[in-house]
């Protein structure tokens, strides 16, 4: 008796809250949804497997918005062929704002120039949110190493066609696209041995394999400090706060030498533009919180935040920047 | 030495503390129930379960974490021991006597003897990480692609020696199973190999999805089509824990089993893979009689867990003092170790000596936890084998199907799961295993990686693999044994690893 009460109850209260204005989130979602956003909550998709660099921000920077936004952001690895399955299911997601793409260099500019099976063009098919964070990469080589300066080492590699060996975090990486370009800059024809991520390539280079590797700067950043590993120059157009000593590769002859990884959010194109600066304000304000400042930048990675236009802007030069140099290199996978 | 008593009082202040206590339970608690599911290794275990650590201090999560890494650990092997499925590539071996056994009705002894092995084994290689984790260090620079290879090829030449029945059909698996590592997008070249076309095989094929398709789908398949054999236990279920003469019997093994494993588990590119292998094909090779191998001996279950567990413990060398991680879990305790605000390096020993000591000696102490959450719950895993197979399969199927879903979130997997497990009910009807199969899979990949970028460094130079002693060595030891092999007076005693 008690129950079917309790049960009348519930039906009259569900009806009288329907019908009222205020309480009409439920029965007409899309009229508020907007102002609602977000009422559940938002996955954010990165395009690497769990536990490389781009996850570690992914998921540090995504408890600070879900703090700012009131729900979870919920990450989701995917790394498979390059991060492009991730980017394109994130396209083809609704546009509702609750599928978020963590958007790098990779996806975003290098793989519609390197992947020739690639059909999405991740520059219409995202609305960008903001750019998140900026890091640099190193010029390395051990401390055994016979080389003890950037231009010993461009100066033996010049001298010497082919007898350097370089590691890379794997074809394509923005480890191996970072050198790649220096050595075509300045000439030197040098042999890439890919690895499987940036930690077993630095374990040959500490174990005298290679001569050199250009990897980002929170891969090797123990190795530095520790003086296991000799950063001889960084691939920003300034020198980084990290490392104040050591000299950019732009300055050391090479003016137009730049490669950086960054990491941005994006949307599905469509989002709807109040969730788009909702998302965006979110994300500025857990960017500003101490805790991110300082986990971020104990790495050697710069916050950034900037506006979704800037963002749309950096990532079309960037995009016909690596799609002019792939093209000349003749550097492509499958 | 005064240093290391030292350094391991102010780890076990660390671990100690309460808080840090009930981190490290809850993670062994947690790791070995998600673990257990079939499929869910620990890297899929702790990418799940890395987010719940961000509340907690870098000391603290790291000690959850590595808390859910041998509860997941443990609770792969009881899977593997219970059905006959292997959660990750540490796990093949485990299944074919521990499953074996628990046909015969003595899971509880099986699942016994895993984990006092592994606390036997936990406890050695964490003494070993205190005492020489710098020096060890050396040993996996010293390591590089040729020396890599070398192993590899001593290890499938291994597989191919024990193998017995057929040895032409352990050796097509084997065959078929480096084949098959192939497929994807070829590392160096970036050119697709063997993907049909199709997106999802361009990372290549998973190594649970096919461990669970032959082991697991084809099993249960040959169950269903073979009335006698549907239920797991024939026999009525005996002692829960192994008794004195079983601990008799285990006890060498288990400590050639953490020696092998410690050794292994320190070098870079995952050689942990090969210790669980190395010490089945050992105790095999020693026992007096190798017959009862593959038909549940107690050696083949002690051995390998004792080194799945030491390579377990010792692959955190590298992370702790380089800071360079050796295989994808230690990678994704760097992603850890990032997000809590810490550069791992060489220097997190001297930064942060509490996190460092305080994380190994809760190592020892997740040891011992593990022993002591698992021998009560023994009982409760071995009741789980009486539930009719008809309730069972079904059960099993869909885990499974969870399992691999959870990896990419990839309905394709889950459907390759069922061809694969129909590709081995075909083969295991023909007499090919999958076992020999698994290892060609595991290391094939690592094989043929090694080999190019030896000759990458070398420019082509072939020698380079005889060049260093430690290379030359290892294919020294692979040429003996195909010799020995070949020797018709040997022929006779050769034995089998992988038999079912």
């Amino acid at each position: 008796m008690l129950n079917r009460r309790h049960l009348t109850l519930l039906l009259v209260a569900g009806c009288l809250a329907a019908a009222l204005p205020g309480a009409s989130v439920g029965v007409f979602p899309a009229a508020h949804a907007q102002d609602a956003y977000p009422m559940r909550p938002v996955k954010l998709v990165v395009p690497y497997a769990a536990g490389g660099g781009t996850d570690a921000i992914a998921r540090l920077v995504a408890s600070g918005v879900g703090e700012k936004l009131g729900q979870p952001m919920v990450v989701e690895n995917n790394g498979t062929s390059g991060g492009n399955v991730a980017s394109q299911r994130v396209a083809s997601a609704d546009p509702d704002g609750y599928t978020v793409l963590m958007a790098n260099q990779g996806p975003m500019v290098v793989n519609p120039h390197l992947f020739k099976s690639l059909k999405l063009d991740p520059l219409t098919a995202f609305d960008p949110v903001t750019l998140i964070a900026r890091t640099p990469l190193v010029v390395v080589v051990s401390k055994n190493s016979k080389f003890k300066s950037f231009e010993e080492i461009i100066a033996f590699g010049k001298a010497n066609p082919g007898a350097l060996t370089y590691g890379s975090a794997g074809n394509g990486s923005a480890s191996h696209l970072a050198t790649a370009l220096l050595l075509a800059q300045a000439g030197i024809d040098a042999v890439h041995v890919p690895y499987k991520g940036a930690g077993p390539a630095l374990n040959d280079m500490l174990g005298g394999r290679g001569d050199f590797m250009v990897t980002t700067l929170p891969s090797v950043l123990g190795l530095v400090d520790s003086g296991e590993m000799v950063p001889l120059a960084v691939t920003t157009k300034e020198r980084v706060a990290k490392l104040p000593n050591v000299p950019a590769v732009a300055e050391r002859g090479y003016p137009n030498y730049e490669s950086a990884a960054w990491y941005g959010f994006a949307v599905p194109k469509g989002t709807p533009q109040p969730v788009i600066d909702k998302l965006r304000s979110a994300t500025l304000e857990a960017l500003a919180a101490p805790v991110i400042k300082e986990r971020l930048g104990a790495e050697g990675t710069t916050i950034v935040g900037d506006t979704p236009q800037e963002f749309a802007a950096m990532m079309k030069s960037e995009s016909a920047r690596w799609a002019t140099f792939l093209g000349q290199a003749g550097i492509s996978i499958d | 030495m005064f240093d290391l008593i030292g350094n391991l009082g102010l780890g076990l202040a660390v671990a100690f503390s309460l808080k840090n206590l009930v981190l490290c339970l809850t993670g062994c608690l947690v790791g070995t129930l998600v673990g257990i599911l079939p499929g869910v290794g620990p890297i899929a275990t702790i990418s799940m379960l890395l987010p719940i650590t961000f509340g907690l201090d870098p000391v603290g999560a790291l000690i959850m974490l590595a808390g859910i890494y041998y509860g997941a650990q443990y609770g792969g092997s009881t899977t593997a021991i219970l059905v006959n499925i292997p959660g990750e590539a540490t796990a093949v071996v485990t299944t074919l006597d521990g499953h074996q056994m628990a046909r015969r009705g003595r899971a509880g002894i099986a699942l016994g003897i895993a984990a006092i092995g592994s606390f036997i084994a936990g406890t050695f290689a964490t003494l070993l990480i205190a005492a020489l984790a710098k020096p060890l260090t050396s040993l996996a620079l010293v390591f590089g692609p040729a020396e890599y290879f070398s192993l590899m090829v001593m290890g499938l030449v291994f597989a191919v020696v024990l193998a017995h029945g057929s040895i032409l059909k352990a050796i097509a698996m084997i065959l078929f199973g480096i084949l098959l590592s192939t497929v994807g997008i070829d590392l160096e070249t970036g050119e697709a190999r063997m993907t049909l076309g199709m997106d999802f095989l361009a990372d290549g094929i998973d190594f649970a999805v096919l461990a669970m398709g032959v082991f697991g789908v084809a099993e249960i398949l040959r169950n269903l089509d073979n009335v006698e054999t549907r239920d797991v236990v024939k026999q009525s279920i005996g002692r829960l824990l192994p008794g004195r003469e079983e601990m008799r019997q285990s006890a060498a093994p288990i400590l050639r089993g953490t020696l092998i494993g410690s050794i292994l588990g320190i070098l870079p590119g995952n050689g942990a893979v090969l210790g669980p292998f190395a010490a089945y094909t050992l105790e095999k090779k020693i026992a007096r009689d190798p017959s009862r191998f593959g038909k549940g001996a107690i050696e083949g279950v002690a051995g390998p867990e004792s080194a799945n567990n030491a390579g377990a413990q010792t692959s955190f060398i590298p992370l702790l003092t380089l800071g360079i991680p050796p295989n994808a879990v230690m990678a994704l305790m760097v992603g850890a170790m990032t997000i809590h605000g810490i550069v791992p390096g060489p220097l997190v020993m001297t930064n942060s000596p509490d996190l460092f000591w305080g994380m190994i000696a809760s190592m020892w102490i997740g040891n011992l936890m593990l022993l002591v959450i698992n021998l009560p719950m023994i009982g409760l895993w071995v009741k789980l084998l009486k539930v009719p197979y008809q309730l069972m399969f079904p059960a099993i199927l869909m885990f499974c199907s969870i399992g691999i879903f959870s990896i990419n979130s990839e309905p394709v997997q889950v459907l390759l799961i069922g061809l694969f497990g129909f590709a081995g009910y075909i083969l295991a009807k023909f007499g090919f295993e999958p076992a020999p199969m698994l290892l060609g899979f595991v290391l094939g990949r690592l094989m043929e990686e090694n080999f190019r970028r030896a000759l990458l460094v070398s420019r082509g130079d072939m020698a380079t693999f005889v060049d260093s002693p430690i290379s030359a060595g290892l294919l020294l030891i692979a040429a003996i044994m195909l010799i020995v092999v070949l020797l018709p007076s040997f022929r006779r005693g050769r034995e089998d690893v992988f038999a079912e």
